[in-house]
């Protein structure tokens, strides 16, 4: 996957910065893109939280829903 | 039958290859120089979990590692080919100024973080709860407008740019900024300079991205 950490603030902690990337991927997945409306499928609930914060998940589907 | 979308591409269709989610062959449906990259699925893919979200980025970033595209947003989909045509050709005018913006470009995301605070700190007001907690808002966006401000020199060397101030308390900005792929390295150098001369937040920049903050065209 390209798209990964360019800069990190040398004070940021790791795991700042990896949920900073996640979160990036989320909002672009959920939130950007070409939108073909009407015809979304994705269901928010169906998404493995295994690893991704609930919060930043939260965060991009409600930044969806206000688009 | 399901179509899934992946991206609008600005390429002839037969130069479309490789595999999309459950390894079905990507399509191209279209015509001269822009066309839908999907797949044909007999029902839609089960599969909408993480697993599935890194895989389809991996899919739309070897597309884009091709061709200028337009990704689509995940779950997108249609019922039929005569839908894909319809609507690459209801949008075409669109889609092609879309696909010309970003034409040897890439998405770098770039956001500026606070550390985790309590909610409602002002500072010592002596205010009661409620009007401390409104004037820490107010506080907090006027930071985060003045973050926006010190990272305006990002927009000027970026093709188009877009940004959010404070979408979660310790995300004062997010930005995205559509950057020129042999300018990528200048533009995480000057975010690292503008960094260290920031003492408000500390800077994460993130990317390439496919450029989804501009598949609807260019905003700044």
């Amino acid at each position: 996957v390209t798209g990964n950490t360019l800069y990190a603030s040398p004070m940021l902690e790791t795991s700042r910065t990896r949920q900073v990337t996640l979160l990036d991927l989320l909002d672009r997945l959920l939130a950007g893109g070409v939108v073909i409306h009407g015809r979304i499928t994705l269901a928010a609930a169906d998404i493995d939280l295994v690893e991704v914060d609930l919060a930043l998940l939260v965060a991009a589907v409600d930044k969806a829903a206000r688009r | 039958m399901t179509l899934l979308l992946y991206a609008i591409a600005g390429c002839a269709p037969e130069e479309i290859d490789g595999n999309g989610l459950e390894d079905r062959p990507l399509r191209a449906i279209g015509e001269d120089d822009l066309v839908a990259v999907v797949t044909h699925h007999d029902r839609a893919p089960g599969k909408t979990g993480h697993g599935a979200l890194w895989e389809y980025e991996q899919i739309v970033e070897s597309l884009m590692a091709r061709h200028s595209i337009l990704p689509a947003r995940f779950g997108s989909r249609f019922d039929d080919e005569t839908d894909v045509r319809t609507m690459v050709r209801d949008r075409r005018d669109q889609l092609a100024a879309a696909v010309a913006l970003v034409r040897d470009a890439v998405e770098v995301s770039v956001s500026a973080i606070w550390p985790e605070r309590a909610e409602g700190n002002a500072g010592d007001t002596g205010a009661n709860p409620g009007t401390a907690y409104m004037l820490a808002r107010v506080q907090h966006h006027k930071q985060a407008q003045e973050i926006a401000r010190r990272l305006e020199p990002l927009s000027r060397a970026a093709r188009a740019s877009t940004h959010t101030l404070l979408s979660q308390p310790t995300l004062p900005f997010q930005g995205a900024y559509l950057v020129a792929r042999d300018e990528l390295e200048h533009f995480t150098d000057l975010v690292r300079e503008i960094d260290a001369g920031l003492e408000e937040a500390e800077l994460a920049c993130t990317g390439p991205w496919p450029p989804y903050s501009f598949a609807e065209g260019g905003r700044s």
